[in-house]
């Protein structure tokens, strides 16, 4: 017996009826698969912004003792280090760079605010420079060592306008107070979610500023072709840095303060360990992002409770609607038992009847989801600031495709499908032949 | 002929030489003078400080603060009074060591000699003993008048990289070499802060600024201005020179 002529005919017999299941399907459909897409857009999102903003996924920090014993943050070990790059495969950096980065205060006039500056290699971080979210003015003249993009936060306290000159005031690595002044030629978006509201100026000026000597550098960042790699490749530089002669952190039961004295070495001047040349402290982009990964869980959990819930409702929609059905081809299944049907073969007549439903619901949904998250990535969102720009990309909402996902949701819809019919048609064909045809 | 235009070019140049010499020498001898006057040699020292301070964005705020010094042990403690909201917080100077004390947590952090204090234009290393002739040398000194004081004006370089500020001048008034005005430049030699101690007040011998104003160069229009009284040169026990002290005091 060719069942799936039958079913197909069948259900575009009733047309009516196989459309509304064809639509609750197709709706559920859309609903899963945009959350899903929306959600995945805002992790990628956060994931890029934090490395665009931190410069990578691996951060190295170097500090260095004085002969008074003062900590100071540089590195001018630079052969150790490069040794220890150059021995990670190549192939799973996607670039690496050096920065500076100073904390102080940004004056203009009788205004002032707390801000950090970070010196950038310009003409080698093309990845911040494509991920710089400028409110206001451009990225001409950034090479300038006289020219600062301003962060939005320090724009705002300071009332400047694109073209003014500001002071920067800060203190070198030895901790003299020196002083910078900067044109603003452009406003960069704030990332107050993970804390960050950078200004950045070019690397060299900075550095000069800063008392470095040329060659040397604060922190060095690694950009990788794949963030799962990272703590391998982390690990691959500590051992070749040790194996260089060069210092690490005490592990952190040794020494006091643990941790977070580690990470935050370059503002503690004591501590239990005595080193000469540069003591590298090493970080990945787990380490400054649990707080975010934390949102992203809270917001990956609410899309799956969404996609439950929206599971749960389509279910019911279904075996609801095939019920009604049921009821109206009661006669039906009791003429197709009259003429000689098993219980098992009208059974498979309707599960077929439901996978084909299931499988024109889907790729309505599915078209339904491009056709919404194409319109919604087309609207601007211009006022975005702090966490919400985070979440965005350039000022719109992204809707990544994910086509395992798309797969899996195929398959799991139809297997409601499936479950929804089974029900109603064994409860119809628990009747007798006699009972179905009255 | 030649010979003798050589040989009365060095002879000038070693007289000019040697004029200098003297003057920086003398501008040694007064940095010397300043740093014995402004420290407490055998005695303790405390007094009441009360500072406004002027911000042109948070507008004017007045802080009370005791003051506690142990210039032979090397210590200090700031004790602040007034405004309510910072009553209790102190910063305790043992040696190189300065801890700042937050009563809301209980708890002591580690702060810095070139941190300001309390958001002042005051910074804490203002408080402390002068050590002006261990952190720098003279490299100039003027002559010139500071209103209608005579005043010695001492141009300083740091001797390393790790005080605050790499310059300074020092307008230091001819009769009894106390300073009128201090200005502290930054390593590219921007003016940063200008100090004017407008009052002194002799205590034990020694010459104590009473009337201080700090002003940022900066920021237009900040600026703090420090008055001190109660001056007492009695011996203070050296439990107050302790974290249990402040703890103490706030309990």
């Amino acid at each position: 017996m060719n069942y799936l002529k039958i079913a197909n005919r069948n259900v575009n017999r009733h047309k009516k009826k196989s459309n509304m299941l064809t639509f609750a399907i197709a709706f559920g459909t859309m609903v899963i698969i945009v959350i899903q897409s929306l959600t995945a857009g805002f992790t990628v999102n956060i994931e890029n912004g934090i490395t665009s903003s931190l410069g990578g996924h691996i951060y190295i920090n170097g500090d260095e003792q004085l002969e008074s014993g003062k900590v100071v943050s540089m590195i001018s070990d630079v052969d150790i280090l490069q040794a220890a790059i150059d021995e990670v495969d190549s192939t799973l950096i996607k670039s690496y760079q050096k920065r500076s980065n100073v904390s102080g205060t940004v004056i203009f006039h009788s205004q002032s605010t707390s801000s950090a500056v970070v010196g950038i290699d310009w003409e080698k971080e093309q990845t911040l420079k494509d991920n710089l979210v400028l409110t206001e003015g451009a990225l001409v003249g950034i090479e300038d060592p006289n020219n600062i993009i301003l962060s939005q936060d320090a724009y705002d306290d300071l009332a400047v306008d694109i073209g003014d000159d500001v002071v920067f005031s800060f203190q070198t690595v030895s901790g003299q107070e020196n002083v910078a002044s900067y044109t603003i030629i452009g406003v960069v978006q704030s990332n107050s979610l993970i804390g960050v509201s950078s200004n950045y100026v070019a690397i060299d000026g900075l550095n000069e500023m800063l008392g470095l000597q040329k060659g040397e550098y604060q922190s060095l960042t690694i950009e990788l072709n794949d963030a799962n790699n990272m703590v391998a490749i982390q690990q691959t530089i500590e051992t070749s840095i040790e194996n260089n002669g060069g210092i690490l952190p005490l592990p952190q039961d040794d020494e006091d303060g643990g941790f977070m004295a580690t990470r935050m070495s370059m503002f503690v001047t004591e501590v239990g360990q005595d080193w000469e040349g540069t003591r590298f402290t090493i970080s990945n982009l787990g380490d400054y992002t649990e707080a975010v990964i934390s949102i992203l869980n809270i917001i990956n959990i609410i899309a799956y409770v969404i996609f439950f819930i929206m599971l749960v409702i389509t279910m019911i929609g279904l075996i609801n609607t095939f019920r009604l059905i049921m009821n109206e081809r009661v006669l039906e299944i009791g003429t197709m038992r009259a003429m000689g049907m098993q219980k098992k073969d009208v059974k498979k007549l309707f599960n077929i009847e439901g996978i084909l439903i299931a499988l024109k619901g889907v790729p309505y949904g599915l078209i339904a989801a491009l056709v919404i998250t194409r319109l919604a990535s087309f609207i601007p969102n211009n006022s975005s600031k702090g966490a919400l720009s985070l979440i965005l990309k350039d000022n719109h909402l992204y809707f990544p495709i994910n086509i395992g996902f798309i797969a899996f949701v195929a398959v799991l819809v139809t297997l409601i499908s499936l479950f929804a019919v089974s029900r109603p048609v064994n409860n119809a064909l628990k009747k007798t032949v006699a009972d179905e045809l009255r | 002929m030649k010979k003798t235009i050589t040989v009365l070019a060095l002879l000038a140049a070693i007289t000019l030489t040697t004029a200098f010499a003297t003057t920086v020498d003398e501008g040694t001898k007064i940095l010397k003078i300043i740093d014995g006057q402004s420290n407490f040699e055998g005695s303790d020292f405390s007094a009441t400080l009360s500072m406004i301070s002027e911000d042109p964005e948070d507008g004017i705020d007045k802080t009370v603060v005791y003051q506690f010094r142990d210039d032979d042990g090397d210590k200090f403690l700031m004790l602040i009074k007034e405004p309510t909201i910072n009553k209790g917080q102190g910063y305790l100077k043992i040696d190189d060591n300065l801890w700042f004390y937050d009563p809301s947590s209980r708890k002591f952090s580690h702060t810095s000699m070139k941190e300001q204090f309390n958001n002042s234009d005051a910074n804490n290393s203002d408080f402390t003993s002068s050590s002006l002739l261990e952190d720098y040398k003279v490299v100039g000194v003027d002559e010139g008048k500071l209103g209608s004081y005579e005043v010695n004006i001492l141009s300083l370089e740091a001797l390393n990289d790790e005080v605050t500020y790499p310059t300074q001048k020092l307008y230091v008034a001819k009769n009894g070499n106390v300073t009128l005005k201090k200005e502290e430049f930054s390593k590219n030699n921007t003016l940063l802060r200008s100090s004017y101690f407008t009052k002194y007040q002799v205590v034990d011998g020694n010459y104590m600024p009473t009337y201080m104003i700090y002003q940022d160069e900066l920021v237009e229009g900040k600026k703090t201005t420090i008055q001190i009284r109660n001056i007492s040169t009695a011996d203070l026990p050296d439990s107050v020179f302790t974290k249990s002290y402040i703890e103490r005091v706030n309990n």
